[in-house]
């Protein structure tokens, strides 16, 4: 199956500082792929390169297997950027309008059914919407065209809590729908968690992780236990992070297996903490992708 | 493209359209004003009858020789295109963001300029021309009087007119509105595009003004010393010097020297010696009939700039920004 | 037709919330034989989950031989669970009292109340689900 997105050492640099560096990627279509990192971390960088917003100073980048900017390509692929940037004198259907314009095959007709559907006024000017109204038109746009891959930037980043929870459901039924493959970006893990199946977590403009949510959950276990044993823990498997007590040592390791210590009470990590825990750590996660526990299940199969 | 190109733009369009309407009633009333009162004042009859028509002319000037004030408050208007179409193209779009919602549709970058760059040069042009006509209807009564020897100075050779008639006005527009486009595409942010591009038509503007009289090698006159020489009507005079004989050039200090002589305690230059030595009067002038030819030149120039401008306003945006 | 709820600070994981529901439903008689689960695009409508998740909770219940797809129409109830008589879960209610009333009597409060419940939750259930 062709990666919806592939990217081969894609790098990008404003004057000497490079806000995206050594980037390879391979993110499989019909996932909802969240991509994750502090702000300054290069999730917008690698967006804008998705999108051909942006032209790489190093590597590549293709979607579909075209490059971004090539005719098939922009009609399969939609984005919504950061702040969801709309033209605010605008009326919602006028929106709408310029998506049949500039997009063929848009289905206008739907996109309109489904913003009345959720009280969303026709003839009102785009800047007068609240923001949850702005991120559910700039949503509907971005749909009416029946993308394959839809990008967002921080789409829910600066929504009241029933704004973002109405947002991803439409996101999410969507997805039900057609299988499109989303690429969402946040600093947030709990905006993402429930809704994405892959993770990409950057850190200081490069990758730290890019492995499918079951992936990660299942190679990775926190363990509780006396501290004197936390050596025996560190010599067979990856320590991501580690906190100690006195007596106490708290451990999130990396498992091609789960743990069987007596010494130690072990429990998956939430992706939060797995998400805090590689952050707090830039250095670890040296491998650009997670593999080792899917093939070694494969193979024990 | 075509219909968002509208929907988006329809504001500055319509402004436009009503100044240009508001214009074209204004220059109409005053026309309109004229030609009535040179019928009362039987300027008309006397011109129809090859008479001798100072006293009426002298009368219509009075009444309406400051009107062509009109002509240079309007010098600049071509800079408008510039100014309020072609800075914030593409400025306001990156400015605020909507180029990350405009160039990630499915129509191309390329496409989305070039259809909005060829609607507004459209619009542009057309608007130049009707500045144009207007402005040449309204200065008949003027090149009527000149045309009989009978006073004012407008005409369409002179500086101000110049500017505004024929096809100067739009190669004037079209080069504003690239300089707009390139300054915005450039500089991303619409204030200091508009800036740059005042300051940079303003550059190209101003020295032309006086070197397009220079295009073509100007003709000259010449007159015995004393008299002034015969230029044709609705001639755009450059300069008056001073010639020797044969014609050449001299400065007033060497006329002077030839003739300088002590008479009574004083010393001066006799008028009679210079005439019989031969200095002329000499006055450069560009002819009425080299009008076309000039305009041609001036626009020329607005065009091949303009392209040049469109050029870097289309690849630039095309392959740099992001 | 069955209404899931997510209790997203419980730690376990969605999909097993998903299929534990189902089986609830089903041992307290809420669910029959023959009726439609939700569809996956129903149930990320209103929990904004992803699709896969419920995908993945109705094959775990299909595994067990509780519900079966059929192409174009959807995943319906095929078996019932034996679900605990009345007797049973009044017995069990009883016995829940008496030791929600011992411990208030000791002086803990709903909040130690609950963290000693989640507690036991959390060690009881995922022993068998890990």
């Amino acid at each position: 199956m062709t990666a919806a997105i592939e990217t081969a050492r894609v790098g990008r640099r404003y004057g000497r500082h490079w806000a995206l560096r050594e980037c390879s990627l391979s993110l499989p279509a019909g996932h909802v792929i969240g991509l994750v990192g502090p702000n300054g971390a290069g999730k917008t960088t690698l967006l804008h390169l998705a999108v051909g917003l942006l032209a790489p100073s190093a590597g590549e980048v293709s979607v579909f297997g075209a490059p971004p900017r090539s005719p098939g390509t922009r009609t399969r692929v939609a984005f919504v950027a950061q702040d969801k940037p709309l033209y605010p004198r605008f009326t919602v259907a006028d929106t709408l309008h310029m998506g049949g314009w500039l997009n063929p095959g848009f289905d206008e007709a739907r996109a309109t059914a489904h913003l009345t559907r959720l009280g969303i006024p026709l003839h009102q000017r785009v800047g007068r919407l609240s923001g949850g109204q702005r991120a559910q038109t700039a949503l509907a746009l971005a749909l009416g065209k029946r993308p394959a891959l839809l990008l967002l930037d921080e789409p829910v980043a600066n929504l009241d809590p029933l704004a973002r929870r109405e947002f991803m459901q439409v996101l999410m039924e969507e997805v039900a729908e057609t299988g499109m493959s989303v690429v969402l970006s946040s600093h947030l893990i709990e905006d993402l968690e429930r809704a994405c199946d892959y993770l990409v977590l950057m850190s200081r403009s490069r990758v730290q992780l890019s492995a499918t949510t079951d992936d990660l959950l299942a190679g990775h276990q926190i363990l509780a236990g006396p501290r004197s044993h936390a050596e025996a823990v560190s010599s067979a498997h990856t320590i991501v992070q580690a906190s100690y007590t006195d007596r106490q040592a708290n451990l999130l390791v990396r498992v091609r297996e789960p743990v069987i210590d007596p010494a130690f009470t072990a429990r998956p990590a939430t992706l939060g903490e797995l998400v805090l825990a590689y952050m707090s750590h830039p250095h670890a996660g040296a491998a650009a992708t997670l593999r080792p526990v899917g093939s070694v299940r494969e193979a024990s199969r | 493209m075509i219909a968002l190109t509208w929907r988006q733009h329809r504001a500055q369009l319509l402004t436009a359209a009503a100044l240009l309407t508001a214009l074209s009633a204004y220059l109409l009333f005053m026309t309109h004003q004229m030609t009535s009162y040179m019928a009362s004042i039987g300027l008309n009859a006397c011109l129809a009858g090859h008479g001798n028509c100072d006293v009426q002319a002298e009368a219509f000037l009075n009444r309406f020789g400051n009107a062509s004030h009109v002509f240079s408050l309007l010098d600049l208007v071509p800079l408008l295109a510039g100014l309020f179409w072609g800075a914030p193209l593409i400025a306001r779009e990156t400015e605020r963001g909507t180029h990350r919602l405009a160039w990630t549709q499915s129509v191309s970058r390329g496409r989305w300029l070039t259809v909005k760059l060829a609607a507004f040069t459209g619009a542009a042009l057309l608007a130049a021309a009707v500045v144009a006509l207007l402005l040449a209807w309204w200065i008949r009564p003027f090149d009527q009087l000149m045309a009989v020897d009978a006073g004012g100075n407008v005409n369409r050779m002179t500086p101000g007119v110049f500017d505004l008639s024929g096809i100067v006005p739009a190669g004037g527009a079209l080069f504003a509105f690239a300089l707009g486009t390139a300054a915005g595409a450039l500089i991303r942010r619409t204030v200091p595009a508009m800036a740059v591009t005042l300051g940079g038509y303003l550059a190209l503007w101003m020295p032309l003004e006086s070197a397009r009289y220079h295009f073509l090698t100007p003709l000259a006159t010449h007159g015995p010393y004393g008299s002034t020489p015969q230029v044709p009507l609705s001639a755009y005079v450059l300069g008056n010097s001073y010639a020797d004989a044969s014609g050449r050039p001299v400065s007033f200090s060497v006329m002077a020297h030839a003739c300088l002589s002590s008479q009574g305690g004083q010393t001066g230059v006799r008028i009679s010696c210079l005439a019989a030595k031969g200095f002329q009067f000499s006055t450069t002038y560009q002819p009425d009939s080299r009008f076309w030819l000039l305009q041609g030149l001036q626009t020329g120039i607005f065009v091949a700039a303009a392209v040049a401008l469109l050029g870097v306003a289309i690849w630039w945006t095309a392959r740099r920004i992001s | 037709m069955i209404e899931f709820q997510l209790d997203a600070s419980s730690g376990v994981a969605t999909y097993l919330q998903l299929a534990q529901q189902v089986r609830q439903a089903l041992r307290l008689g809420v669910l029959h034989v023959g009726d439609q689960l939700p569809t996956a695009r129903e149930v990320v409508a209103k929990l904004a989950i992803n699709p896969n998740t419920v995908l993945k909770a109705y094959r775990e219940l299909e595994r067990e031989r509780l519900v079966g797809s059929r192409p174009g129409q959807g995943t319906f109830v095929l078996s019932s669970l034996p679900g605990p008589e009345s007797v049973a879960v009044a017995r069990f209610s009883q016995e829940l009292g008496t030791w929600l009333r011992k411990a208030r009597d000791a002086g803990f409060g709903p909040d130690d109340i609950e963290a000693i419940y989640r507690a036991a939750m959390r060690n009881c259930f995922s022993e068998g689900a890990a």
